[in-house]
């Protein structure tokens, strides 16, 4: 918008200095023509004044009434002599010619004195001008005559005595000073016109790339708008495309809440099978003991008490899952140590059943400031994940290793299997939701999308995993937060 | 004929200002054989002036005794001669007419006199610039 008003200043100003430029242009045509008459008409009172003047001198030499000038001067050569002399004292180089004509018809004159230091006409010598009729007037007057060089005025003063012409006082005036002046005020006058036309030429291709300019202007200012629009479009679908992967991650979220207590469940009966197993004997014992009637107190107490105690031992194992499963409180401090412990006691027996040997290597006074279900959730996936990845080996060194350290304000947690690694194909794919290797019904393809968008997104930290056929270390890394 | 002659050389002459060169070739061939009463004129003339008479009506010939008319301010034994200067014109009896130009205006002159002399009475057409 700016840049528009700019364009109008400036084609305003061009348009301005325009007018006044041809204000200018037509001021000076009037002067030009006013110095050219000025210069014309001093010009002709300077010859009239002279003429005059050689008129008076040659009636006051030649007598009164003579009839015929010419015999009148043929026979008195010293008045001739004298009036040439007079008359070539005053010729001056600017009077090309200055001499004296007496008719002889309607066309031809004769010459009677003439002072031209050049092209000297001989006394009585006859001369036919082209054009005799612009001789003959009563009037001093001039025209025009025009040779190969230059353009001259012939200025003619007649000498009249009873209204007849007797002589011509005739002066070809050199118009060469006027012609020059006038020459360079036209050259002026065209500067001035090429000037002008130059403006209006500038003013016209300012005023066409103005109006380009405008219109790129208009077309940009569209495609802005266009642009702004399919902005708010793009905001719109994005928030929208949000709102999907919200519900989506929701929808996941449950499936992979449903998934770990499946698990969970899954879990709890392992960990219930070996209490069940002794309450399940103990009531056998009783039950014999009372059919064979051998049944005493003693034997009752201590069968109760195994009971009781395996029954403390599955309220213990509740306990524990009850306690994962409370909601998160927000981030708490505590010990990396005793939260693998913990985690650690809900997978146990399933480790146990597998054979599988854990290796803790975390130091006591590692301390975290965190989401702590959450990096439970996180640990159990990734030994749950270990477990099934040894079991799918089938080697018979069946370890994870549980290890932690702190390097540069950080700390990083790495559980390693000694399975027989991620395939090649898939290592990309690991952490994409429902991509699962395991067969139907035992995974649900969410735990690996699950715990890198907990470590990432809630826990801060980082994900990242090693494989080789030698096994697979995942490890987390997390800022520790004081 | 005259008439138009006549016409056709004052328009010559008056021409002359703005075409010197062509215009006086032209009024030379205009002229001439009215003057010599001949349809081809041979012409003694100076070097200076050959390039106006290289053309029909005109033959240059080197010898001026063999010539109809000499062209020019030179003289030759009692041929009739066209002058270029009013002088010449004015003081050598054979010269019978002369072109020049006085004030910047181009003079065409016959004198009577000497014309007479060699070819009798000036043409009708040419009567004009008689004196």
């Amino acid at each position: 918008m700016k840049k528009l008003r700019f364009h109008y200043i400036f084609i305003f100003l061009a348009l301005i200095l325009t007018l006044v430029n041809f204000v200018l242009y037509q001021k000076f045509l009037a002067t030009e023509k006013k110095i050219s008459q000025l210069l014309f008409q001093e010009n002709l009172s300077e010859i009239t004044h002279l003429t005059d003047n050689i008129k008076y001198h040659f009636q006051r030499k030649i007598a009164k009434r003579v009839e015929d000038y010419y015999t009148f001067l043929q026979t008195h050569p010293h008045v001739y002599q004298d009036f040439l002399e007079d008359l070539e004292l005053i010729s001056m180089r600017k009077y090309r010619y200055i001499y004296v004509l007496a008719p002889l018809s309607q066309r031809k004159f004769r010459f009677l004195i003439d002072t031209s230091k050049e092209d000297r006409a001989a006394f009585g010598e006859t001369y036919t001008p082209l054009n005799p009729q612009k001789y003959f007037q009563l009037q001093p007057h001039y025209f025009f005559h025009k040779d190969l060089k230059n353009i001259w005025l012939t200025f003619v003063n007649p000498i009249v005595e009873d209204g007849k012409i007797r002589a011509l006082i005739v002066v070809d005036f050199s118009m060469k000073q006027a012609h020059m002046i006038q020459e360079a005020l036209k050259r002026l006058e065209e500067y001035l016109g090429y000037l002008f036309i130059f403006l209006l030429v500038v003013v016209v291709v300012v005023i066409i790339f103005s109006y380009f300019d405008y219109k790129r202007e208009k077309q940009k200012e569209k495609a802005y708008r266009k642009l702004e629009y399919m902005n708010k479009k793009l905001e719109q679908m994005v928030q929208q495309k949000l709102e999907e992967i919200r519900e989506k991650d929701t929808i996941i979220l449950n499936q992979s809440k449903l998934a770990a207590m499946g698990e969970m469940i899954n879990m709890i009966a392992h960990q219930w099978r070996q209490p069940l197993n002794v309450i399940s004997a103990s009531a056998i014992n009783m039950q014999l003991a009372i059919q064979l009637g051998n049944l005493d107190t003693k034997e009752l107490e201590k069968s109760a008490l195994l009971i009781q105690e395996q029954a403390q031992q599955m309220s213990k194992v509740i306990d524990d899952f009850m306690n994962y499963t409370k909601p998160e409180k927000g981030k708490e401090r505590f010990a990396l140590q005793d939260i693998v412990h913990e985690v650690l006691k809900m997978i146990s027996a399933q480790l146990k059943n597998h054979n599988i040997d854990v290796i803790i290597d975390i130091p006591s006074e590692l301390y975290l400031y965190t989401y702590k279900k959450d990096l439970e959730h996180v640990l159990l996936n990734f030994l749950s994940n270990a477990r099934d990845a040894i079991d799918e080996c089938g080697r018979s060194e069946k370890k994870i290793y549980i290890m932690a350290f702190e390097e540069q304000q950080k700390v990083k947690i790495s559980i390693q299997d000694s399975g027989c690694g991620i395939p090649h194909n898939i290592r990309d794919r690991i952490f994409e939701p429902y991509f699962t290797t395991k067969e139907q019904g035992k995974g649900t393809g969410l735990g690996l999308y699950m715990s890198k968008k907990i470590v990432e997104e809630k826990l801060g930290g980082t994900l990242f995993f090693t494989t080789s056929s030698q096994g697979t270390t995942f490890t987390i890394e997390l800022v520790i937060e004081k | 004929m005259g008439i138009l002659k006549r016409f056709i050389l004052i328009f010559l002459v008056s021409i002359f200002v703005d075409a010197k060169v062509v215009g006086l070739r032209e009024l030379l061939s205009q002229v001439l054989p009215i003057l010599v009463h001949k349809r081809v004129v041979r012409v003694y003339t100076t070097p200076k002036y050959y390039y106006l008479f290289t053309k029909y009506p005109f033959l240059l010939v080197e010898d001026c005794n063999k010539s109809d008319i000499v062209f020019g301010d030179i003289a030759c034994n009692a041929k009739p001669i066209f002058a270029t200067d009013y002088y010449f014109y004015k003081n050598n009896p054979n010269v019978i007419a002369a072109f020049y130009y006085r004030k910047g205006r181009p003079q065409l002159k016959i004198k009577f006199q000497s014309y007479k002399k060699f070819f009798g009475n000036v043409p009708s057409s040419l009567q004009e610039f008689a004196e």
